[in-house]
């Protein structure tokens, strides 16, 4: 095929990204001129060389991001990695402004992130045939770190009393963030292989009166299902649970055209969580928090009306940064970051955010339409779903428009784990190969 | 596949805009509502943030100031025992007395619609409230709180102009630990969060005899010249006797200013019954006695009677402070102050000035007049007849030695179970009157024994200076 040809381009001399590095001039301004401004409002004096730190290190690691995706991905999407940048930049202000203890070792992890990044840009091969080629090695993978999870993971003080996170030597570590990627990589893989045969007619029963999906898409939906539903039921979370049944729905959809499947799965999604929530308590609480926060606003509903009163208190061009007070809203800087942005940064910023998930989200589709092959669309779709969905879930429950669950704000929120895997999975959108591009057919 | 991810791409930006829909919908529409819900703990954050205004003596002496400490703002009162009249600020009771009577000015103007409330939230600056100088002055303030000591009661010292350079309230209580102790100080029977001198509401006893000559003389009805045989006398008015009571033994036949000096009820009876209605209740309404004085913290609304004085007993006794009186100590200070004045009632007042952080004068005092119940003559003749009561009568107590003291005792009678309330009200110099006082002693006993020698230690703190 095309082996030969993609050692050949990488000796040519890698030209700069000329848009991309325009673009990161917006995250790297954003960034110092926030730490700028942070240090004059809270510690009231002039910014020194080392309060712009984390802002020059993002700034930095966004500039040589950059340049590895010139020399290893010269045809990559240019407006990411821009975009990932401003939520970023975002990101580190806020939690260096509400947690100046975390935020510390939030840079580490930013620094990891990039360095994983730049890593997996230099180093995976630009051909994705070895992630195609055995679908249920990721699978099983995956599988076996949601059960690593729950035997030996332990609650992390979030949002509720889940198991979630495992704790290697120092670092303590969240594999349902790293399970989103290989999940996405295995139903590339698994739907690409069967596309054909869940594309043709559905059997028809009952002289044809009704039709049933086919036994694949059928024993995939309730494969899929079971999974999230024991790990809804298991990690008492419904949003991660949400997160990788609506990316399998997603992805089912774009690789048959049929509604009916995410149809019925959602019917059945739906029908068994309301069982779910009949039968626990613990979720149960949450739906009627939901309902009705406000009859317990100093007790169970506390953290939700404090994030709908932060985000009533910015206005539409905010209280400026430092100037809120997030701080009264619980686990600010983990489940509700965005409602402190809205309240510091005003409804402005916070419909800035949402324009860059936007962005991110249509980049991401861009991809997923112009990768050269089914594997790389799907994969493309994956990835990008799996973001914004998480974007979804998270603000739709600091919106009170679903129930609050314990899924982080990609790029934004506080924690290792999802920084981590959220550059992870950047990096393998960004070196889908496209069509006509270079190393392509 | 393209057409299926196309669709996935413009449902998610059809969720994206979802989001921005519920985005708006709690930060615009439902903004105002969820901004004033109780667990809303911005507004309490805003009030820390304000360095509220200093509350000053006369001469400069702070009396309250704020000071940032880590913990947030923290109100200090440097003399606690005025907390009856400065009251308190707290951010959990709100604020009290002269803190809640010129909040605003403490915190600066930074709320509603004011400019500086517009350029704070722009700016973000600190708030720095204005400094309210009082009338008050420390030094006699001092001097009132120690004379009442632990008795219960109140001292008023005004000016003729209407400053009150003293207000004594006790029982008193620490300031320093309002938020602490409130919950015991409201439940207290002895109400040390009472301003005793504006919200205590007493019969003034034989202190009233004053206004009762102010009315016999400015109406013509007596002379402070005239004498009297009322030393045995009994008036019956209406089946009720009422004799002198007062006089010292033997002695029967006195002129007025002596029945003044010796209280005695009998004459006071004969003369608000001489004066007669409506005059007489004429002569105590200008004198503000059915009404609440206006002064910058709440003053409670005085009684002259609550049935009319056309029943004559009712006027009769009420002639010589009993009757269904209800007055207040700054009330009779007030009266005090009227005579001391040439018969014009001093507007009273605690404010002297607000300044701002760099010393402008905002708001000066609001003084002048509030009505004149009496002519200069028969003002003087009053304070005549207080001087024959301090120098021949019982109000000797008051005297201080090298000026000219006017005064009159009473003692009220409360019922049969509980002891009477001492009274003191004096005027002084006499030659040129600058200062009224009045005091009262709840449930005291005897004027001349126990009020007398309190206004005797403010008076001479007042006329000899520092």
């Amino acid at each position: 095929m095309t082996t030969l040809s993609a050692p050949r381009s990488t000796l040519h001399a890698p030209r700069p990204r000329w848009r991309e590095l325009g673009l990161l001039l917006f995250p790297a301004l954003l960034a110092l001129g926030s730490f700028a401004l942070l240090t004059m409002v809270l510690q009231e004096r002039t910014p020194t060389l080392a309060d712009l730190r984390p802002a020059l290190v993002l700034s930095g690691g966004l500039l040589v991001a950059s340049l590895a995706l010139a020399w290893q991905a010269p045809t990559a999407d240019p407006y990411l990695l821009p975009t990932v940048g401003c939520l970023q930049a975002l990101g580190l202000v806020m939690t260096y402004r509400l947690a100046p203890g975390l935020a510390g070792r939030q840079l580490n992890w930013l620094l990891l992130g990039l360095a994983a990044f730049v890593a997996a840009i230099l180093l995976m091969p630009r051909d994705l045939r070895w992630l195609q080629r055995y679908p249920y090695v990721w699978g099983a993978l995956g599988l076996g770190l949601l059960a690593v999870t729950l035997i030996a993971g332990r609650a992390d003080g979030g949002a509720g009393p889940s198991a979630s996170s495992v704790s290697l030597g120092p670092l303590s570590f969240q594999p349902p963030e790293l399970v989103r990627i290989l999940l996405v990589v295995f139903l590339a893989g698994f739907l690409e292989r069967w596309r054909e045969q869940l594309m043709t007619p559905s059997y028809r029963i009952a002289w044809g009166a009704l039709s049933l999906p086919q036994p694949q898409a059928i024993g995939g939906m309730l494969i899929m299902w079971g999974l999230s539903m024991a790990f809804f039921i298991l990690q008492r979370d419904l949003g991660p649970a949400l997160l990788f049944y609506g990316v399998f729905l997603v992805m089912l959809y774009v690789a048959t055209g049929r509604a009916r499947y995410v149809i019925v799965g959602l019917l059945l999604f739906i029908a068994s969580t309301f069982l779910v929530v009949q039968l626990f308590s613990y979720v149960r609480t949450r739906f009627d928090i939901l309902l009705d926060p406000w009859s317990v606003a100093d007790a169970a509903g506390f953290q939700i009306v404090q994030g709908l009163i932060a985000v009533a208190s910015g206005g539409l061009v905010g209280e400026g940064l430092g100037y809120g007070y997030a701080n009264y809203i619980p686990a600010v800087h983990t489940d509700y970051i965005f409602n402190a942005i809205a309240e510091e940064w005003g409804l402005l910023g916070a419909f800035a955010v949402l324009a860059l998930f936007a962005v991110f989200a249509a980049r991401g589709y861009h991809i997923a339409m112009t990768a050269r092959d089914e594997f790389g669309q799907l994969l493309a779709v994956g990835l990008t779903s799996v973001v914004v969905l998480q974007t979804l879930i998270i603000i739709g429950g600091n919106l009170k428009l679903i129930p609050l669950t314990g899924v982080t704000l990609s790029f934004v929120s506080y924690g290792g784990s999802s920084l981590l895997t959220s550059y992870m999975l950047l990096a393998l959108l960004l070196k889908i190969p496209a069509r006509g591009a270079g190393g392509g057919a | 596949m393209n057409g299926n991810i196309l669709r996935v791409g413009w449902l998610s930006l059809l969720t994206v805009l979802l989001l921005s829909l519920g985005l708006a919908y709690w930060g615009l529409v439902r903004a105002p509502e969820l901004q004033a819900l109780p667990n809303n703990a911005r507004s309490v954050e805003f009030e820390r943030k304000i360095q509220r205004g200093r509350i000053l003596d006369r001469n400069g002496q702070v009396l309250a100031e704020t000071k940032l400490t880590p913990d947030g703002p923290q109100r200090v009162y440097t003399y606690p025992p005025l907390a009856p009249v400065l009251g308190y600020s707290s951010l959990r009771y709100g604020q009290g007395g002269v803190e809640a009577a010129f909040n605003d000015e403490l915190r600066g103007n930074v709320t509603g619609d004011s400019w500086e409330a517009l350029r704070y939230k722009l700016l973000h600056q600190t708030p720095v409230g204005h400094d309210v100088t009082l009338t008050l002055d420390l030094r006699l303030q001092q001097a009132a709180d120690q004379a009442l000591g632990n008795r219960r009661g109140a001292i008023v010292l005004t000016s003729t102009d209407g400053e009150i350079l003293a207000m004594a309230s006790h029982p008193s209580y620490d300031p320093n630990r309002f938020d602490e102790l409130f919950p015991q100080l409201s439940a207290d029977p002895a109400a040390p969060l009472v301003n005793r001198a504006t919200q205590g509401l007493y019969p003034p006893g034989s202190t009233w005899k004053t206004m009762t000559l102010a009315a016999g003389l400015d109406s013509g009805v007596t002379q402070l010249s005239r004498v009297v045989n009322d030393g045995a006398e009994t008036l019956t008015v209406s089946g009720f006797p009422i004799r002198c009571n007062n006089n010292p033994p033997g002695v029967n036949s006195f002129d007025i200013a002596h029945a003044f000096g010796w209280s005695c009820n009998l004459t006071f009876a004969r003369m608000a019954l001489e004066t007669g209605e409506p005059r007489y209740t004429q002569y105590a309404n200008a004198f503000q006695a059915s009404s609440s004085l206006p002064l910058e913290i709440p003053v409670a609304k005085a009684q002259l009677s609550r049935n009319p004085l056309t029943n004559p007993v009712l006027l009769a006794s009420t002639g010589f402070g009993q009757g269904e009186l209800l007055q207040t100590p700054l009330h009779m200070a007030s009266l005090g102050a009227t005579v001391a004045n040439d018969g014009r009632t001093p507007r009273p007042h605690l404010l002297l000035a607000i300044k701002d952080a760099e010393g402008r004068v905002l708001r000066g005092p609001d003084s002048g007049v509030l009505a004149s119940p009496i002519r200069p003559d028969s003002a003087a003749q009053v304070r005549e007849a207080m001087r024959v009561a301090v120098e021949n009568g019982y109000a000797s107590g008051a005297k201080v030695q090298g000026y000219a003291v006017g005064g009159k005792t009473g003692t009220a009678e409360t019922g049969q179970a509980t002891p009477p309330h001492a009274w003191f009200l004096g005027v002084a110099p006499l030659d040129e009157p600058r200062y009224a006082v009045s005091v009262l002693v709840e449930n005291g006993g005897e004027g001349s024994q126990v009020a007398a020698p309190l206004a005797q230690r403010v008076l001479a703190a007042a006329l000899k200076g520092p």
